[in-house]
């Protein structure tokens, strides 16, 4: 029998040891087009870092450009505020100096406004230190053509001004006029009593053409604001002394009043007022609006915030099967002698919220996880190059010990690999979107998001035990790691602001993996884990 | 080595270093050079010319792309064979759970007489008679009548026992020694009819 079997053996070695045949020619026409097309798998795997480099950039860039654009407009609003500023300034100066111009100005209001009666009793309220009657009421202003003497009603308005957008908003009323290109309007109020109050409309001109029969408008380039001249009035104010010595060191300005009156456009404004229909403004109001652009420098909040965090992450470890060639590719054999390791993640965020309750955030993150693994046994298996060396599988994948300068192990052969540990690297590109409930100085974000985690560095560091000394090796190739998965998490963001720039965080996260780590391994390993985080957010 | 064959090592060193720059003649040449008998190795490994075909082609890719780490110590031919070896071992590891469970009669078989068995049957037939072993024991008896290699070794590289490997092979040769038996009487018989 014995005999028999080895002649069988013989028999079909020696007819088909040497055995050739021909292939179908379609074969090589096959290997022509997969190695084209390997040649891309080639380049794309080569570009495929670069991949990650150009996503991040593009939500940099993207964000930079919000933040450029926002910066512009918040350039635009300072520039407004400060202009609005600049013109109270102005206006105060004006009446400072027709209160020293004042004989010459009453002279000429009297030559000029014979036909125009007034009344110091009315008089209009506007912002900054211009108000001066303060128990004075604004109900109608009729803007008279001076040549003519011809009364036309141009506007009567009774506007509130938003001083800010947000915080500061004043209850100053203003009598807005607008006319054509004049610089000024003289205006005078007329009443019963012959007192002569004269209204100055000053406006600015230079951008009045857009703004023209938009009588109660209260845009602040546009804006014409009505004061009293009081210095030409035969009964003074009260309160005008007051800006008057205020402004006393000041230097005259040219007589502004006087080169209106002669201009042929310039207007008459009459104020009919009536006391009953106007609040009395207060003054400390005043003030508040005078200092409004200051307050508007330092109470505008950007919409970007940048959040540092590291988070200790807690590794639930979830493998599953998938190509187990040999008995140590076993999933319960790789769960049991692995452990989690100190895993961390840490990153900076670009915070940008869009409305009050609404937060996107994205930024980069950089995830470690280190995976302790017990003493075993590994086997000599061979390669894909038909090469016997060690393989060492684990949870993320495998890879063969090279083995230097020691016999070449047969198929089969066996060795104790020293405790191990696998580590793993990812740079992550999040994006996160989290709803925001403000209490007092608490904030909380529950939020969600996904990640897009490209691998950055793998190794599987361990140690074989070769007549009483310990060789170290180091596989960095591990076979089946693929080079991105992407994740989800659930998160909820404690926040407590202890400064208005600055807030600290506690962010309890849960991440899961939404694709597996790897392929074609042994088991198809995901990331999930559990991370506490801690962290700084500063508003921009 | 004489001058011949030290021409043909340096031949084969320039397709080698051909294929590693990626140049298509060099691959072609390499080809048209291993193919034939390659493509005998992987037929002894599959049931049909298709699945031999196939597994010629995952060879020759996986040659192309790891040429650059053969070491020019051993056989190239021994190199691009263990290559070929593994990919039909792939090939039996992604079907083994498809493959069925062989139940083998134990009738005994008649021992195969001393006679000119391979020109009776001739090389086609004794390959037919391989392809149609149980993918188990075909490659099981490849391994270890072909490849030269140990039970223990088989039994790593299948993922079974040392016992498993060597029931596997002495079944093999009892339904090759059938197969044998059934061919020969076959032509005995057309023979006699004749």
């Amino acid at each position: 029998m014995s005999e028999n079997l080895h002649n069988i053996d013989d028999l079909f070695r020696n007819a088909l040891n040497d055995h050739e045949e021909e292939p179908s020619p379609g074969i090589w026409d096959n290997l022509d087009n997969q190695l084209d097309k390997k040649k891309i798998v080639h380049i794309h795997r080569k570009y495929n870092a670069l991949k990650w480099i150009a996503a991040s950039l593009l939500i940099f860039s993207f964000a930079a450009g919000m933040y450029a654009i926002h910066t512009r407009m918040k350039n635009r609003e300072l520039v407004k505020a400060s202009k609005k500023a600049s013109t109270t300034e102005i206006r105060n100066d004006r009446k400072s100096n027709a209160a020293t111009n004042k004989s010459l100005e009453q002279n000429r209001e009297t030559q000029d406004n014979k036909t125009v009666d007034t009344t110091p009793k009315a008089s209009i309220s506007k912002s900054g230190n211009d108000d001066i009657g303060a128990n004075k009421k604004l109900s109608t202003v009729k803007e008279v053509d001076i040549r003519g003497g011809e009364k036309q009603s141009l506007a009567a308005t009774k506007t509130t001004e938003k001083t800010n957008e947000g915080s500061n908003k004043s209850s100053t009323k203003h009598v807005n006029l607008r006319y054509g290109n004049t610089a000024a309007i003289l205006a005078s109020a007329n009443n019963k009593t012959p007192d002569v109050n004269k209204k100055i409309v000053s406006s600015k001109a230079e951008r009045s053409n857009t703004a023209r029969k938009q009588p109660g408008t209260s845009e602040t380039e546009n804006e014409a604001s009505v004061f009293d001249e009081n210095s030409i009035a035969l009964k003074p104010v009260p309160g005008i002394e007051t800006i008057q010595s205020n402004r006393s060191n000041l230097l005259p300005l040219p007589d502004l009043s006087a080169g209106i009156i002669n201009r042929k456009e310039a207007l008459l404004t009459t104020v009919l007022s009536s006391t009953e229909n106007v609040k009395p403004v207060d003054n400390t109001s005043l003030t508040k609006s005078v200092r409004a652009p200051n307050k508007i420098r330092n109470s505008k909040v950007t919409p970007f915030s940048i959040s540092a965090f590291f988070s200790r992450d807690f590794i639930l470890p979830n493998l599953q099967d998938d190509q187990p060639h040999f008995r140590e590719d076993d999933r319960n054999e790789i769960k049991e002698k692995e452990k989690s390791g100190f895993s961390s993640t840490y990153g900076l965020l670009l915070n940008y919220n869009f409305n009050k309750n609404w937060t996107v955030q994205s930024g980069l993150t950089v995830l470690n996880r280190v995976t302790e693994i017990e003493p075993k046994t590994i086997f000599a298996r061979p390669d894909p190059r038909g090469n016997v060396q060690y393989r060492f599988s684990c949870s993320a994948g495998y890879g063969y010990l090279t083995s230097k300068g020691g016999t070449t192990p047969a198929s089969g052969d066996s060795i104790t690999a020293l405790p191990s540990k696998n580590t793993l690297k990812y740079i992550g590109v999040p994006l996160n979107i989290k709803y925001n409930l403000v209490h007092g100085n608490f904030n909380f974000s529950p939020g969600v998001g996904v990640a897009a985690n490209f691998l950055s560095n793998s190794a599987i560091e361990t140690g074989i035990a070769t007549g009483g000394n310990k060789q170290q090796e180091v596989i960095k190739d591990i076979t089946g790691l693929k080079s991105s998965f992407y994740s989800g998490v659930i998160s909820l963001d404690m926040g407590y602001a202890i400064s208005n720039r600055f807030s600290v965080n506690f962010i309890p996260a849960a991440k899961f993996g939404l694709t597996s780590i790897n392929k074609n391994a042994p088991v198809k390993s995901y990331f999930n884990s559990i991370n506490l985080a801690a962290g700084i957010t500063i508003n921009l | 080595m004489s001058l011949q064959e030290s021409f043909l090592v340096d031949e084969l060193n320039k397709l080698i270093q051909g294929c590693i720059k990626g140049d298509r003649f060099s691959q072609n040449k390499l080809y048209e050079l291993y193919s034939k008998k390659m493509f005998g190795v992987c037929l002894r490994y599959s049931k049909s010319r298709e699945e031999a075909e196939e597994i010629l082609q995952e060879g020759f890719m996986k040659v192309f792309q790891f040429v650059h780490q053969f070491n020019f110590e051993g056989s190239f031919e021994g190199w691009v064979r263990k290559i070929m070896v593994n990919c039909a071992l792939q090939k039996y590891r992604s079907k083994r759970q498809l493959h069925a469970i062989i139940n083998i009669d134990n009738t005994t078989v008649e021992p195969i007489a001393n006679e000119d068995i391979l020109g009776k049957l001739g090389t086609k037939e004794l390959l037919r008679i391989v392809q149609q072993l149980p993918p188990v024991y075909r490659t099981v008896f490849n391994l270890y009548v072909f490849e030269g290699m140990k039970h223990r070794e088989i039994a790593d590289v299948l993922n079974i026992s040392e016992g498993t490997s060597k029931s596997n092979l002495s079944d093999a040769r009892k339904i090759l020694q059938k197969a044998v038996n059934e061919s020969l009487n076959s032509i005995n018989n057309k023979t006699n009819y004749l």
